[in-house]
């Protein structure tokens, strides 16, 4: 977490092992999506600088890259498995609504 | 679509678009929300994503720039009737795509027009063939969000009243 400034600096770090390999992240008011080699995972940003992983928060996806959060779903790039479309209306549970592949087109 | 690298949300009046890239598969433009599929019933309603273009690249497609929403926002919703809309929606992306990549096979004047430049001269169609004064297109689509927006996020804004306001514009 950085303050926009002219000399930005580090205020605040999500610390242990709970991130693997972190590629993208989005944040929508107070919580924050991140895909990593795990999947999905969901931290609380209420406070920014002090942000707190949601654990039971993961959804599990093999080949998450980048994601874009829009109202109460979350699209996720799934490499080989197509777009995955996350159900986050409830962030403390969210949960895989479908994965769309175009049936393979 | 087997190669998704990055996505990017679009929306317009009552659909909303993903575009994709999807790696060696090029760029995909996927049309989550229409009024022809999903009944607009609720301030989220579930996506029901259909493929409606797809753009060869010449490498990998790899990343979506974050602008490109807007290009997605500027587009009608696949029309069943018409044959040459994807076509037409194809071509308009691949236009985009090209400037953006800096193809120089395509006319340079093609790539001037801003995917946000809604006003067209009276008399004269964009890539969709949308007119300005098409009564007909806009009436059957002219599902105002207007009361979908602030009193439906308050609930999940939470302590933080003033929400992420970047998040809230790219939202719909």
């Amino acid at each position: 977490m950085f303050l926009i400034r002219l000399h930005p600096r580090i205020v605040g770090e999500l610390t242990g092992n709970f991130l693997r390999n972190p590629r993208c992240i989005a944040v929508q008011f107070r919580y924050g999506f991140i895909t990593d080699d795990d999947g999905l995972k969901i931290v609380d940003v209420t406070e920014p600088t002090r942000p707190v992983l949601i654990p039971r928060a993961t959804v599990r996806l093999n080949h998450a890259g980048r994601l874009y959060v829009a109202r109460t779903y979350a699209y996720v790039a799934n490499g080989a498995e197509g777009l995955a479309i996350v159900d986050i209306e409830n962030p403390e549970r969210p949960f895989i609504d479908q994965i769309f592949n175009a049936n393979g087109a | 679509m087997n190669d998704t690298r990055a996505v990017q949300i679009g929306s317009v009046n009552a659909s909303q678009f993903a575009l994709v890239a999807d790696g060696k598969n090029g760029l995909r433009v996927v049309q989550l929300i229409s009024p022809d599929t999903v009944p607009r019933t609720r301030f989220s309603p579930r996506p029901n994503p259909k493929l409606i273009a797809t753009y060869h690249t010449k490498g990998e497609a790899i990343c979506v720039p974050a602008a490109w929403s807007a290009i997605a926002s500027s587009m009608k919703p696949a029309d069943k009737r018409s044959s040459s809309a994807a076509a037409a929606r194809a071509r308009f992306i691949s236009t985009k795509w090209n400037a953006f990549i800096g193809d120089r096979h395509l006319p340079k004047t093609r790539c001037r027009s801003s995917p946000q430049r809604r006003t067209l001269p009276r008399g004269r169609r964009d890539a969709f063939g949308r007119s300005a004064d098409n009564e007909k297109w806009r009436a059957a689509h002219a599902i105002a969000d207007a009361d979908t927006t602030a009193d439906d996020f308050a609930h999940r804004a939470g302590s933080r009243a003033d929400g992420n306001s970047d998040t809230a514009l790219s939202f719909w």
